[in-house]
């Protein structure tokens, strides 16, 4: 149980690197970003195929949050640009990765087992921590990516960034090209869901074309459940509980795999119970908020 | 200073065509407050966004001092040229804080990768906002979404001017406002124009507000300039002698002579 638990923390924060990318799309810049679904398989990709080539494993990571960005750029100039709608242009962004990521991996499924994977050299190196020592890296880097986002959030940029999800027209009185701050979430967005499959892959040993399937909504799952946890306005409350909620998102979906069959649950209804439980989460609060409309504190 | 010249702004849909602004040329020196008033649909607003930026000129020129702006989008001339509207809520990013809201404003210009929100800008924003006199610096970590309309729009008003544009536009400002509120806007207003030396287009559709401020006024009508009074002119000048002259060029309409 402790082994099982200790899974779940480091997919947790794994896959809470994502999280804060739909965070950032979906709270921060208010543009529902369908893109990650497939940016995430396309950072998985790229690192993979830069490991099996004998690629560093950590400079694998950088390349795959690059990759990831320049994906998430393609969309902003979809919508920005073209004014192709902030769904579609996420879709056909998508769509056009699923290819793409055929084509760097070349199959479907690309295997890092006899690989030299960012953990394997964690594994070996940081000896002295044991079987933590894994756990160690990735919440290391996952905190690492907290912190900077929480800095950027803060800074001159970040909050032009802020305030153009939150009042498109005003932003342009103030100086600020709102399409260029779509463009920049987008690729910031798109560069950590990348980096998070890049990290993903080298913890499960694969990389695979339909990793990536929901990712949108496991995200959407961390930013609305740690949001119901964790109640606040401030930046770095906001970034801690995505990744609490996906901390959380993780655990239920490790218990609900192991103990699920006693009421008829298969792995494959994963995906189904996920999405139930955003739209539950969706609902939920926007019912409470009728009800306590009246009453609103600073 | 600012130099509009033969502007117009022509909007098409299908077979239809509509003139917002037809060839519209003026001249404000450093330092004039011109108000403009005329009835709905007069192009008062959309001359405004002319100047802006928001809505692309059909042909002309707007040239602010020695450069030419008028292919500039918006969010480029807004170094220079700020404006607020008559929305409360558009004025404002309403799920920042008050003082990240003035730090975005502050900012202006020059955005670096710096922390937007420093000791010491805490500090000179609390001061600012003190001297607006309605307790807005005990709300500092607001959200704005709180905050009624008036002070919303005091917000958006100091906003507007912290980052010392040289052209101000104001578009019926006050209008969204209760009279008591509306009083205190205007007064705020007309004290960082003074002090800051601004070049000022205010639109209003309150005759009294438009004789009462600013050193000359324009009168609009279906996209024409039809009339200015400036000077000694404008400071004699009353409400019955603007209406009587609106009465008669037949273009006055209940909202211009009661508002």
């Amino acid at each position: 149980m402790a082994e099982l638990l200790m899974h779940a923390i480091e997919q947790g924060l794994a896959y809470g690197i994502a999280a804060l990318g739909v965070f950032l799309t979906y709270r921060v810049l208010q543009f529902p970003d369908l893109t990650v679904d497939g940016s995430f398989v396309t950072g998985a990709a790229i690192a993979s195929l830069l490991i099996l080539n004998g690629g560093d494993p950590f400079l694998a990571l950088a390349a795959a949050f690059l990759a990831g960005a320049a994906a998430g750029m393609v969309t902003g100039f979809l919508n920005t640009r073209l004014g192709i709608s902030s769904l579609l242009a996420g879709v056909l962004t998508m769509i056009m990765l699923y290819s793409i990521n055929l084509r760097i991996m070349g199959r479907p499924n690309l295997s890092l087992l006899r690989a030299s994977t960012a953990m394997q050299v964690v594994d070996g190196s940081w000896s002295p921590l044991g079987p933590l020592a894994i756990l160690a890296f990735v919440a290391l880097l996952t905190l690492a990516v907290k912190l900077g986002l929480d800095f950027f959030l803060k800074t001159e940029v970040g909050f032009a960034l802020r305030a153009a999800g939150d009042n498109e027209a005003m932003v342009s009185a103030h100086a600020v090209d709102p399409r260029a701050m779509k463009m920049l979430g987008l690729a910031l967005s798109n560069g950590l869901v990348a980096l998070s499959g890049a990290l993903v892959a080298q913890y499960g040993g694969f990389a695979d074309i339909g990793m990536g399937i929901g990712t949108i909504v496991t995200g959407l799952a961390a930013v609305i459940l740690g949001g119901s946890l964790i109640r606040s306005r401030r930046v770095g409350w906001m970034t801690a509980s995505v990744l609490v909620g996906s901390l959380v998102y993780r655990m239920a979906v490790v218990i609900a795999l192991r103990y699920g069959y006693a009421v008829g649950f298969q792995a494959s209804d994963l995906k189904l119970i996920t999405a139930l439980l955003v739209i539950l989460a969706l609902v939920i609060p926007a019912v409470r908020e009728r009800r306590l409309r009246k009453v609103s504190s600073c | 200073m600012l130099r509009i010249e033969q502007v117009s702004k022509t909007y098409r849909s299908g077979p239809d065509t509509v003139v917002a602004v037809r060839e519209v040329s003026l001249f404000l020196a450093r330092g004039d407050f011109l108000t403009i008033i005329g009835s709905n649909g007069a192009g008062k607003s959309t001359l405004l966004n002319l100047i802006a930026g928001v809505v692309p000129l059909t042909s002309g020129r707007i040239v602010l001092g020695e450069d030419d702006v008028s292919a500039a989008p918006a969010y480029r001339r807004a170094r220079r040229v700020s404006w607020i509207v008559q929305n409360p809520l558009a004025g404002t990013a309403p799920s920042m804080s008050v003082a990240e809201n003035l730090a975005l404003a502050a900012s202006r210009g020059t955005r670096t990768l710096r922390p937007a929100l420093s000791r010491r800008l805490r500090h000179e924003i609390h001061r600012r906002l003190e001297a607006l006199g309605i307790g807005l610096e005990q709300r500092l970590d607001c959200r704005v979404s709180l905050l009624s309309g008036g002070e919303r729009q005091a917000l958006a008003v100091l906003m507007a001017t912290l980052a010392r544009p040289e052209v101000l536009l104001l578009d019926e400002h006050t209008a969204a406002l209760d009279p008591r509120n509306a009083a205190l806007i205007t007064q705020l207003t007309c004290d960082f124009v003074e002090r800051l030396g601004l070049t000022v287009l205010m639109v209003t559709h309150n005759m009294a507000q438009a004789l009462e401020v600013g050193n000359r006024l324009v009168m609009m009508h279906r996209g024409e300039v039809l009339y200015e009074l400036a000077g000694e002119e404008k400071r004699t000048a009353s409400v019955p002698q603007l209406v009587e002259f609106f009465a008669q060029r037949e273009v006055a309409d209940d909202r211009l002579l009661l508002g």
